[in-house]
């Protein structure tokens, strides 16, 4: 128990720094299509316990998101997305029960569900998470084929760094 | 107490959610310069239409108060016309001591008929308002009639749909001049000119007006169109049928023609008696 909570503190701490100081910089795009950004932070909450009361995500969100929003300088706009998927995450999770249920002891890592189980999950949280997030950045339906291109390519480079992360990590 | 306790424990995520939804919005609103503007100009479309739509009726129920309003501002402005028609006449020094001549009073008709061989109105003023016996009401297309009677709040008006008014006309063109006169029976479209002089000149079309030989009307009134004349060889006069220019049976409002200098004029003829 005192480990698992170690475990994610130290991953809020990893994963906001990683966030704000390196992938904040990086623009594999250019200047001519500006359009990428790797978003790995959502991963804080996407790992977090399964037996976290709801209300608590909610505020585990909220503070995750203000947090980046300060490095970001975009105030709001990351504390809503992550406020969003947390109150998604349990209908998510309940959706995507694997066959034999969840053991509420694990961690909801592809050591004990599978890979396939796991990307599914990740996949689906992030491209939540982006999507919601370039609307609120965007703010207005008349950008609408510009949110699609950014979820849609911020999602495929955010999906080969999450990959790489549950190799070598989990 | 207890239900409620279980609702917010059953939905409080919920409510959470809503409630960090809002603060977030707010705080992405007010403090990013882009999502502000968009949000001001978006927000400005709606309530602009919004208060448009809400324009639209509330103007719909002060209509009446608009178009009490209207009748009023017109009254002004045709006063200010008749005046200035007078004004311009050449005989200008005798005839205005000073410049307001005409002055004219809006009124709604509150009883009316114009199928008797008498037609009379009823205007919702009266003494209270200014309206004396003896003025000129006239609508926006042309002459009604002779107020008769007035009381405090009421005052009866003697239609030229009556046998016993006669008002005196011109024709626009030749400036020939007659009697406005009912006896064409009951069609309250039609009246007729009497005492028209057979060596005027007269074509089917003529405008009739005021001819301003009255203290009741300001010149150049209209009143109607000749629609059909006969030539009779026994009478010195012609026989004259007048479309009238303004249907009686449909007006609603009307001027009442308060005339500043009645009494004058009308000392100044008597003493020639």
């Amino acid at each position: 128990m005192n480990n698992s909570i170690i475990k994610n503190i130290t991953r809020f701490i990893g994963f906001t720094l990683l966030q704000v100081l390196v992938l904040r910089g990086v623009n594999p795009g250019g200047a001519s299509f500006n359009y990428i950004s790797i978003i790995l932070y959502p991963i804080v909450l996407l790992l977090l316990p399964l037996r976290i009361s709801k209300i608590a995500l909610l505020f585990i969100g909220f503070f995750l998101g203000l947090v980046i929003d300060g490095f970001y300088e975009t105030p709001g706009v990351h504390a809503a997305t992550c406020v969003a998927v947390a109150f998604i995450r349990p209908y998510l999770l309940l959706w995507l029960t694997p066959r034999g249920g969840y053991n509420l002891s694990y961690e909801l890592v592809p050591a004990h569900y599978g890979y396939q189980w796991f990307f599914r999950y990740a996949g689906i949280f992030l491209f939540i998470h982006l999507l919601i997030y370039f609307s609120l950045l965007l703010f207005s339906p008349l950008y609408i084929t510009q949110i699609f291109i950014r979820t849609i390519v911020s999602f495929v480079f955010s999906m080969v760094f999450t990959f790489i992360y549950t190799r070598l990590f989990l | 107490m207890r239900n409620l306790i279980l609702l917010f424990i059953k939905y409080g995520h919920f409510l959470l959610f809503i409630g960090l939804e809002l603060v977030c919005l707010f705080l992405i609103v007010r403090y990013n310069r882009t999502q502000r503007d968009i949000w001001v100009n978006s927000t400005n479309i709606v309530t602009g239409n919004v208060s448009n739509t809400f324009d639209n009726w509330t103007n719909y129920f002060n209509m009446k108060d608009e178009a009490k309003r209207l009748a009023e501002e017109n009254a002004k402005l045709k006063g200010q016309l008749f005046n200035q028609q007078v004004s311009s006449l050449p005989t200008k020094d005798t005839l205005t001591l000073d410049d307001q001549q005409y002055f004219l009073i809006p009124a709604k008709i509150s009883n009316k008929s114009t199928n008797e061989p008498d037609n009379y109105f009823t205007l919702n003023k009266g003494r209270k308002d200014g309206i004396r016996p003896d003025m000129g009401v006239i609508s926006s297309n042309g002459v009604i009639g002779i107020v008769t009677t007035a009381s405090e709040n009421f005052s009866r008006v003697i239609t030229i749909l009556h046998r016993q008014s006669a008002i005196s006309v011109s024709n626009k063109k030749t400036k020939a001049y007659g009697t406005l006169k009912w006896n064409r029976g009951l069609d309250y479209r039609y009246t007729s000119v009497e005492a028209y002089p057979k060596h005027a000149e007269l074509t089917v079309g003529d405008t009739i007006i005021t001819s301003g030989y009255s203290t009741h009307f300001p010149e150049g009134i209209q009143v109607g169109v000749v629609e059909e004349f006969e030539y009779p060889e026994s009478e010195y006069f012609y026989k004259i049928k007048v479309a009238l220019s303004n249907n009686l049976n449909t007006v609603k409002y009307v001027y009442v023609i308060e005339n500043l200098k009645q009494q004058q004029q009308r000392e100044v003829e008597r003493e020639d008696e």
